[in-house]
């Protein structure tokens, strides 16, 4: 059944962009923020996300294709899965740059559980008091991170995150840099056989030597590893230099409609 | 003693078979009714979204009144029926949807008419409501579609074999699906 509907909803997949990898929360397909500002406002809810579990997602496009930006921000929501399956605490802020009369255009759509605390209404107000003031003079950062603001102060204390990012994102990384270490064990088990291949072959029964060598070999790049484990680790904690994808992922969330829109 | 077994063996597969297979549809019909009665929350949600828009309209303006009846009385005969997923003739559905559509036909008039009505489309409290409105709209018939698509998947399921053989026992019938909308009932397009 699943796969049914997922085969009818690809049908018009072409209009939608993928899903980002590694997940993003500010995801500038028209190309209208600066590096700087597109980091600072991935930092500001990715850091939010992190705190509060609900998924403050921006979306910016250059052309709707002719479909009503709130279907296709409906359909987005549920394609990318934003916020969690089970609470349902995405939110998507979507720009386009043409609606194909010529006109820019902004909505905001709401998971069903941040619906309580953002209904359409206030949708409409954010769009229309935060965002398009800012959007006619050009200003898509400060009216995006206003909006950001206003949502992140309504939705305060709906949901806890109940994962502990931190920790988790620690052993993730040092897993990672882990796979590079167990890496230079293979090879280094690798360089002890061929060497005692060679010796064996060169000497006649001088194996014995050979997995010696094996064995230290083998404890020299456990050490190895474990080295550039905790190294890893520790560089992986505070060097994430823009934070993308530290939020965790889309958690498969969809929207029922709804939310509100405005023009510019 | 050996052809026993073999029967056995046979019967314990079916009953495998069977479970899966009922399992399977049950899981779809839960699915479908799932979202019938989404579709019924939205169209309620609208529902009660109308006393407070005819106060509101009333309140503001000196409002053309015939309008205003005509989505009272829309609205009583739309909400006096109710879809049960027991009992889902493809009548019952065409009534309801019928019922519905007028409603929107009757909201869509009142909407034209207040456009006459600066002062309304000044007040607060009507564009709050429209906002409403138009946010319902568009989640009756995100929920339509779900339901339909939900619906689409179901029969296939239910009426191809083998499982139409266990459907036919266990009594899982085809299900109806909500129309395209004429022109004419389409949701109100709500603009400032």
């Amino acid at each position: 059944m699943f796969l049914l509907s997922f085969g009818l909803a690809n049908a018009d997949d072409k209009n939608y962009p993928e899903r980002p990898n590694p997940p993003r929360l500010v995801n500038d397909f028209a190309g209208i923020l600066s590096a700087d500002n597109k980091r600072e406002l991935e930092v500001y809810l990715e850091d939010y996300a992190r705190a509060t579990s609900n998924q403050i997602t921006i979306v910016t496009i250059s052309s709707l294709q002719g479909i009503d930006i709130l279907d296709y921000s409906h359909q987005l929501f549920g394609k990318w899965g934003l916020g969690d399956k089970e609470k349902n605490n995405g939110l998507l802020i979507l720009l386009a740059m043409d609606n194909g009369e010529g006109k820019k255009k902004a909505s905001i759509q709401v998971g069903n559980g941040l619906q309580g605390a953002i209904p359409d209404i206030t949708c409409n107000d954010i769009i229309e008091q935060q965002m398009i003031p800012q959007f006619k003079n050009g200003n898509y950062y400060q009216g995006l991170k206003d909006a950001s603001g206003k949502i992140m102060k309504l939705a305060a204390g709906e949901y806890h995150s109940d994962r502990k990012f931190t920790e988790e994102d620690r052993r993730g990384h040092g897993k990672k840099k882990n796979g590079i270490g167990t890496g230079f064990i293979i090879l280094l088990i690798i360089i002890a056989l061929v060497s005692r291949i060679n010796r064996g072959g060169g000497r006649g029964g001088g194996g014995g030597g050979g997995w010696v060598d094996f064995a230290s070999g083998m404890l020299l790049g456990n050490m190895m590893g474990r080295g550039w484990g905790n190294g890893g680790g520790s560089s992986g904690g505070g060097g994430s230099w823009d934070g993308v994808g530290d939020f965790g992922g889309f958690g498969g969330g969809s929207s029922d409609g709804g939310g509100a829109s405005g023009d510019w | 003693m050996k052809g026993l077994y073999v029967f056995l063996g046979i019967v314990l597969l079916l009953i495998f078979w069977g479970g899966a297979s009922y399992n399977g549809m049950n899981r779809n019909r839960v699915n479908v009714d799932k979202n019938l009665a989404n579709v019924q929350v939205n169209y309620q949600r609208r529902a009660d979204l109308i006393p407070n828009l005819v106060e509101t309209v009333k309140g503001v303006a000196n409002f053309e009144q015939k309008t205003l009846t005509d989505v009272i009385q829309a609205r009583a005969s739309a909400t006096s029926i109710k879809l049960d997923p027991k009992d889902l003739s493809a009548e019952k559905l065409k009534e309801f949807q019928a019922s519905q559509g007028q409603l929107s036909q009757a909201l869509g008039r009142l909407m034209v008419v207040s456009e006459q009505y600066p002062q309304l489309k000044a007040n607060e409290q009507y564009k709050a409501l429209m906002v409403e409105l138009a946010g319902t709209e568009d989640r009756i018939k995100n929920a339509r579609y779900d339901y339909n698509q939900s619906v689409g998947d179901y029969n296939v399921k239910v009426t191809s074999f083998p499982n139409n053989i266990l459907a036919g026992m266990f009594g899982f019938k085809e299900r109806t699906m909500f129309e395209a909308e004429a022109d004419a009932q389409k949701a109100p397009k709500v603009k400032f």
